[in-house]
């Protein structure tokens, strides 16, 4: 399988501060955990992961592209394949549940405006939270907020899915039903690596981590 | 020191408007980037700035509109009367209402009413990292966010500032009708023989441009944030300063290409 993510001696600086070394090989289809001590790593990470940063040591590629000679075309090419899951990174406040979800693929697909929003209604009825479709993300608890980031991603046929402390504030009924959907989704293309930041990945017992690696 | 001196007055004279015009350099560059990508998004934008910026703001185009046309026609007709010179006022009102008082009025009210929206909406979007969001789904904020406010808005002005003007001729002529016995046909004769296309190109100029440099100034007061909430008031305040600097600034110097136009 091919290696997606290869972060060699990686040593990323983030708000004047440098993170521990980080070694990391994420091949295709891999489910990857990284156990984060820290606030500021997982923020770090996540902004290293959507290419928002590039003060770094070491070396990084993501799917090829390294990350110390990127341009915006292939920053652009990173983002198009690589989905975010975290709460730092929220919904958009003025725009509806189903409006969040479609955005992307409406801004970038040529599918009618009535297929995009019957397959955004699709998955957010997959979710359960389509009854709610209509309302802003003010009237949205965690939980949902985290459905319709989830939503989002299946919009795009994204290669990377990364969860950022996503699971934590959760109870196991919740957890569960994330991971059983975020599965369901990986059963239709195992080739989709995903990497779980978490304080502690071992807590969620339920995944099978290729591997986990300490920040 | 010579540099220094320099340096102080360009920062104090030139800082600024050179931010917005680097601001505004962004914008466009970024439409030249994405454009037609997402124009269905942008739409959206575009559709609900029209809706809040322009049909919500009718009603108050209206009622100003007519009491400020009641107190400016009566004045001057009243004025323009008494020194005999009734067919003067068409001149005089296409001068005073559509050059002059009306686009700067709407742009005041706009400022008061839109640019400080659009300053607290971006810079609530900034801090709670919904603009870094949609970078990261690959969306250009100054695409999708700002190019389609700027366009919203200056459509919005410049149907708003319509309205109003009209609204304001009516009620003037309405009331110069009923209390100085002037009919309306022949205001309406003095009004129409002394427009000119100069005046209405003027009048549409005023509003694009005050439509642009209002939107792109409060849109990069409300990007100008930092990570606090306390910042909002701030930003808000210098935003509708600098508008309100910049619209009077534009109208002065517009008036003089006209006149030495002219």
């Amino acid at each position: 399988m091919a290696v997606i993510i290869n972060f060699e001696n990686l040593r990323i600086n983030y708000e004047g501060e440098k993170l521990p070394t980080i070694n990391l090989i994420v091949n295709e289809g891999e489910i990857v955990g990284i156990e984060s001590v820290r606030d500021l790593y997982d923020r770090a990470l996540n902004d290293f992961f959507a290419c928002d940063n590039f003060e770094f040591e070491g070396s990084a590629k993501i799917f090829d592209i390294n990350l110390s000679e990127v341009d915006e075309i292939s920053i652009k090419q990173i983002r198009e394949k690589i989905s975010i899951l975290t709460l730092a990174y929220p919904l958009i406040s003025n725009l509806k549940l189903i409006e969040n979800v479609y955005l992307p693929h409406l801004f970038y697909s040529n599918e009618s405006e009535k297929k995009i929003f019957a397959k955004a209604y699709k998955i957010l009825e997959d979710l359960g939270i389509e009854n709610k479709f209509n309302l802003n993300p003010a009237f949205l608890t965690n939980f949902e907020k985290k459905l319709a980031l989830l939503g989002r991603t299946f919009m795009n046929n994204y290669k990377i899915i990364v969860l950022s402390k996503f699971f934590s504030d959760l109870d196991e009924s919740k957890k569960k039903f994330l991971v059983d959907k975020i599965f369901e989704q990986k059963k239709l293309n195992d080739t989709i690596a995903i990497i779980i930041i978490e304080k502690n990945p071992n807590l969620l017992p339920m995944i099978n981590f290729d591997k986990i690696i300490k920040v | 020191m010579i540099k220094k001196i320099f340096e102080y007055l360009f920062n104090k004279f030139l800082g600024k408007p050179y931010n917005y015009l680097s601001f505004i350099i962004l914008v466009i560059d970024s439409v030249l980037k994405n454009f037609p990508k997402g124009i269905r998004a942008v739409e959206r934008v575009i559709l609900k700035q029209i809706y809040f910026t322009g049909i919500e703001a009718i009603k108050v185009s209206l009622q100003i509109g007519f009491f400020m046309g009641i107190v400016v026609i009566t004045q001057i007709t009243s004025f323009i009367k008494g020194l005999g010179g009734i067919n003067l006022v068409g001149k005089i009102i296409t001068i005073a209402i559509i050059r002059e008082v009306f686009p700067l009025l709407m742009a005041v009210i706009m400022i008061a009413r839109s640019g400080t929206a659009i300053t607290s909406e971006l810079a609530l979007m900034k801090i709670n990292n919904e603009i870094k969001t949609l970078r990261i789904l690959n969306i250009d904020p100054l695409y999708y966010l700002i190019f389609s406010r700027i366009i919203g808005f200056v459509i919005s002005i410049t149907v708003v500032t319509i309205i109003g003007t009209t609204t304001a001729i009516l009620s003037g002529s309405l009331t110069i009708y009923l209390i100085q016995k002037v009919s309306i046909s022949d205001f309406f004769e003095y009004f129409f023989i002394n427009l000119n296309i100069f005046d209405l190109s003027l009048f549409l100029l005023k509003c694009i441009f005050f439509g642009i440099m209002i939107s792109s100034i409060c849109s990069f007061y409300g990007l100008s944030v930092g990570k606090s909430s306390t910042e909002i008031p701030q930003v808000s305040t210098k935003a509708v300063m600098s508008s309100f600097f910049y619209v009077f600034f534009i109208n002065v110097i517009l008036d003089f290409m006209v006149l030495i136009w002219q």
